[in-house]
């Protein structure tokens, strides 16, 4: 069936700060996506749970639960195994990245992102990309 | 008659209206296994067709039916005219 | 009031304006069709919008002006200055109607018989020209192809739409009370004219059975269709509110091709892929992160095949990821995916299909509904960057605070807080720009309405008038803008009654027939400074001072001493008016001095210049805002005051002997430059102080003039907002305003163009 013209992909945007999520919810919506925010990495698994995801963006360094832990809980996680994920994070250190990696994060950006990134990042995501 | 009701199988003939949805929806729910036959059918409304993408019966005599086989599949090719 | 009938009002308004530009700009230029395709798509638009509220009669009338302007487009109906006329009415009406909207929700009783009186009379021409058609080539230009093919539709039925002269995609999504209005959304996309694929798109997830009303409409259609827009429309005219027409492209070689920061990406996403798929991860998520990454892998392929990467998509969609070595092959894949992007795409390369996705994702214009204030992308996009900024400068403050802790020797500390403080300080700066900006909106916004100002007074008059607007594009802080409009308006009004002659008189003095009103904007420092200027008659300098005399505003000894440009500013002394017969136009009482008192209350300056038989200009200067400033702080006598840093050429100590004298004057000559001098203190009364061996000299120039200022000590810049002064010191044109210093003590700040004058007077 066609995607309908009102379903939009949909990210989940997993940041303590509240204004870092207001930033990348108004650029992603400004793509045409819905969004999902989320607090910490407890938060997020909750979110995610009754929803299709279609790109999740995590903070790395969260209250109660991390980045890394949080995306570590969700690859084994039925809903959220194989949903493209991108770690943010204020470090820039090769360490880090490599940790994100590990944890299973397709892709990792120095904060804060910018709107091009972002909105090229999300063209690789049409709506049909969604089984 | 457009809409006949017997025997575990719905028989769709000629032009359907938007009231024969009805009983063809709450026949379709208090089936087992419903079988919808449209190889007579001609246009359905909208709402027969909504009926039959929500519950998914078992259709029958779509062959050579390109519209109706399209429609149920969610996407159907017009030759241009 | 509920938000959406807020937001139909600001956006009515919003196309009202632009409605009536167009239509103004039509009527100058009849054959430009992107004046009717302006026009006719704002009225288009209220129509649609209004059709939201139960506003019937409003839907009515527009839908009449709609479908006459149709006609018009297709070149059924020619464009007439009467035809106009009634067009106006329309959009007055529909003012009228928004207000009504605004002030009780609901349109006032006899909406119903005026929306068909008005339908009737604009519906007229549609039937009495149906025979007469004219034989322009009808119709603006199609709009761009911006829709996007459906996801499902084959490669093969888009191909069978190359090279059509138009291609639309069609969405009909149907409301849920659909059935009961009659509609039948499938037979009603089945039958759409050059239909070639149809979808349907249903819901997420349907009712349980026994659950669904059947009568309440849930499925939508998707359709695309080889027809032109017109033929579209009208088809699905009764539910127009329900579908949504986007044109496609058809021609295979408009695709873009990829651009540089996807590109960019592309090749940084795979690295990323490779990376993760080498991580060494946790043993139970290494499938989900195989999986992962192959999902990453097609997007990147999907997103950046131009047409040569078919054969690493197929391998990519039929790899297995829980297939033994699916890693290493998948390692492979993205290494291949990396080879073919680092190379540029060959020209001229064969492009097989017509997928869509391909194109850079636009965001929808139409996403960007009209508020309260219009702010550009961009402005937000630069708010947005410097927010991240500044939570990311936010961020080292702990880190900071956790050095000092260890005690880290303060020398070091210091340091590292200065140089924090320097990233938060350009922030902070950057930060209060981008805010300023956002409030500012062009001037023209206001001068948009004048057009039809003038036209509507030409027409009464019969005065044969030419608007010529420039610099609309000059911005102002939002406010300034607002407050602007009525002042104006009594100018322009002034200007075409009482500064403008008729056409007979105008021949009698050798003029042209056709007056010409100046509205000029444009930026001069911190200040727009807005003229209105006519090439009428001027103002007769004799009956103003009678009149003054008359009316006793100043006594005859006063008058008889004063210049003619003093003189011409009694003008807008209130209760002077020269022109003996009262029109209807400018009325009594609304004259030039509540002009002066309007722009004097907004912080700004009003001045007149005319001469007699070539015209009058009025000239405004307004505060464009109340951003902050940086001043050079000096010192004078004690008293601290304010320079504008952008004003200030540079700053010297010199020996009181390099001042040469020449009559009163004095000067210095700098760098093979004369500069005269002036004292501050003695502009300020102050007792001279011709102590110190040296002079201390800031050159400042304006509008052109260099000025060495003469003060006591400099001291550092400092970032300020200068306001305006109040009470009784506003009267004291040597500043600008008032600057409250972080230590609490206010700083005055000078207005160099007067204190330069009073050098000069």
């Amino acid at each position: 069936m066609t995607t309908p013209a009102a379903h939009r992909p949909t990210a989940l945007v997993v940041d303590d700060a509240t204004t870092v999520r207001m930033y990348h919810r108004s650029l992603i919506e400004a793509a045409g996506w819905t969004v999902i925010e989320a607090e910490n990495g407890m938060e997020a698994l909750e979110r995610a749970l009754d929803r299709t995801i279609d790109l999740m963006l995590i903070d790395v360094n969260m209250p109660v639960m991390d980045g890394y832990r949080f995306l570590d809980a969700a690859r084994t996680m039925p809903h959220t195994r194989d949903v493209p994920a991108v770690m943010i994070s204020t470090e820039a250190q090769v360490h880090d990245a490599e940790q994100a990696f590990a944890a299973g994060a397709n892709h990792y950006l120095v904060k804060p992102v910018k709107p091009n990134i972002l909105s090229t990042l999300l063209s690789f995501f049409p709506a049909e990309e969604r089984a | 008659m457009p809409l006949d009701l017997k025997d575990g199988r719905a028989t769709l003939t000629g032009h359907c209206e938007i009231v024969e949805a009805e009983d063809l929806y709450a026949w379709i729910c208090a089936q087992d296994d419903p079988v919808v036959d449209l190889s007579a059918v001609g246009h359905a409304h909208t709402a027969i067709l909504q009926v039959l993408l929500a519950t998914r019966p078992r259709i029958v005599g779509t062959e050579g039916r390109s519209d109706w086989t399209g429609l149920l599949t969610g996407t159907l090719t017009v030759a241009p005219t | 009031m509920n938000p959406l009938l807020e937001q139909f009002l600001t956006e009515g308004r919003s196309l009202l304006e632009e409605a009536s530009l167009a239509l103004l700009a039509l009527e100058a230029a009849p054959a430009d069709k992107n004046h009717l395709a302006a026009l006719f798509r704002a009225v288009h638009t209220i129509k649609g919008a209004s059709g939201l509220f139960e506003i019937a009669p409003f839907t009515k009338a527009v839908h009449a002006g709609e479908d006459l302007l149709d006609a018009v487009r297709e070149g059924d109906v020619p464009f007439t200055p009467d035809l106009a006329d009634m067009l106006l009415m329309l959009l007055d009406q529909v003012s009228d109607w928004l207000d009504q909207l605004e002030a009780h929700q609901e349109l006032a009783d006899g909406a119903d018989a005026s929306a068909d009186r008005l339908a009737a009379k604009l519906r007229q021409p549609l039937t009495e020209d149906s025979d007469t058609r004219t034989d322009t080539p009808g119709g603006a230009a199609p709009p761009p192809a911006t829709g996007v093919w459906p996801d499902d539709m084959a490669t093969e039925d888009k191909q069978r739409c190359a090279g059509e002269p138009e291609c639309w995609r069609i969405d009909y999504t149907p409301d849920a009370n659909a059935f009961y209005s009659g509609d039948d959304p499938l037979l009603t996309v089945m039958n759409t004219p050059g239909l070639r694929w149809v979808g349907t798109v249903a819901p997420e997830v349907w009712p349980e059975p026994g659950r669904m009303d059947p009568f309440e409409a849930r499925l939508g259609f998707a359709a695309v269709a080889c027809a032109d827009e017109v033929a579209l429309r009208a088809h699905f005219l009764y539910v127009e509110d329900q579908v949504q027409l986007t044109r496609l492209s058809t021609d295979a070689t408009a695709r873009s091709e990829i651009d540089g920061d996807t590109l960019a990406l592309a090749r940084d996403l795979i690295g990323s892929q490779r990376r993760l798929l080498a991580a060494q991860g946790a043993e139970q998520t290494a499938p989900a992160r195989i999986a992962v990454a192959r999902r990453m892998l097609i997007a990147i392929a999907r997103r950046c095949d131009t047409g040569a990467l078919q054969d690493i998509r197929a391998s990519l969609t039929g790899l297995d990821p829980e297939a033994p070595e699916a890693e290493t092959r998948l390692d492979g894949l993205a290494e291949a995916l990396g080879t073919q992007l680092a190379q540029p795409a060959a020209p001229n390369e064969p492009q097989p299909d017509l997928e869509p996705d391909l194109g850079p994702v636009e965001p929808k214009t139409e996403s960007r509904k009209a508020i309260s204030i219009r702010v550009d992308a961009d402005r937000i996009d630069m708010l947005m960057n410097l927010a991240g900024e500044l939570i990311v400068a936010k961020n080292a403050l702990p880190f900071l605070a956790r050095r000092a802790e260890q005690g880290v020797p303060s020398k070091t500390l210091a340091r590292e807080i200065k140089s924090q403080h320097d990233v938060i300080n350009r922030i902070a700066d950057e930060l209060q720009t981008a805010v300023m900006k956002v409030r500012m909106v062009p001037v023209g916004t206001v001068f948009g309405r004048f057009n039809r100002l003038v036209r509507d007074l030409s027409r009464k008059l019969d005065k044969r008038i030419r608007l010529v607007v420039e610099g609309e594009d000059t911005e102002a802080d939002k406010s300034v803008v607002e407050e602007l409009a009525d002042p104006m308006v009594h100018l322009i009004r002034n200007a075409v009654d009482h500064g403008l002659e008729t056409v007979a008189d105008r021949r009698a003095s050798g003029k042209s027939d056709e007056g010409t009103i100046r509205l000029k904007a444009y930026q001069q420092d911190d200040s727009v400074i807005i003229e209105v200027s006519d090439d009428g008659r001027g103002i007769d300098l004799d009956r103003v001072r009678a009149k003054a005399l008359e009316k006793g505003l100043v006594d005859a000894d006063t008058l008889s001493a004063m210049a003619d440009a003093t003189a011409l500013q009694l003008v807008m002394a209130p209760g002077l008016s020269t022109k003996e017969q009262i029109s209807d136009l400018s009325g009594r009482g609304v004259g030039m001095d509540v002009v002066a008192s309007m722009v004097r209350r907004i912080g700004g300056t009003i001045s007149l210049n005319s001469t007699a038989g070539q015209g009058t200009t009025v000239r405004i200067a307004l505060p464009l805002s109340m951003a902050v400033q940086r001043l050079m702080m000096i010192e004078v006598d004690g008293g601290y005051y304010g320079v504008s840093v952008d004003a200030v050429v540079e700053s010297q100590r010199l020996p009181r002997d390099r001042i040469h004298r020449h009559r009163d004057n004095e000067t210095v000559l700098l760098r093979q430059r004369m500069i005269p001098l002036l004292h501050l203190r003695d502009l300020f009364g102050c007792p001279p102080d011709t102590s110190k061996r040296d002079i201390n000299l800031m050159v400042v120039e304006v509008d052109g003039n260099e000025v060495g200022l003469v003060v006591d000590r400099f001291h550092a810049g400092v970032d300020a907002i200068v306001k305006p002064m109040e009470g009784l010191l506003r009267h004291s044109e040597c500043f600008s305003g008032t600057a409250l210093l972080g230590d609490g003590s206010v700083l005055l700040a000078l207005n160099l163009a007067e204190v330069i004058r009073c050098r000069w007077t």
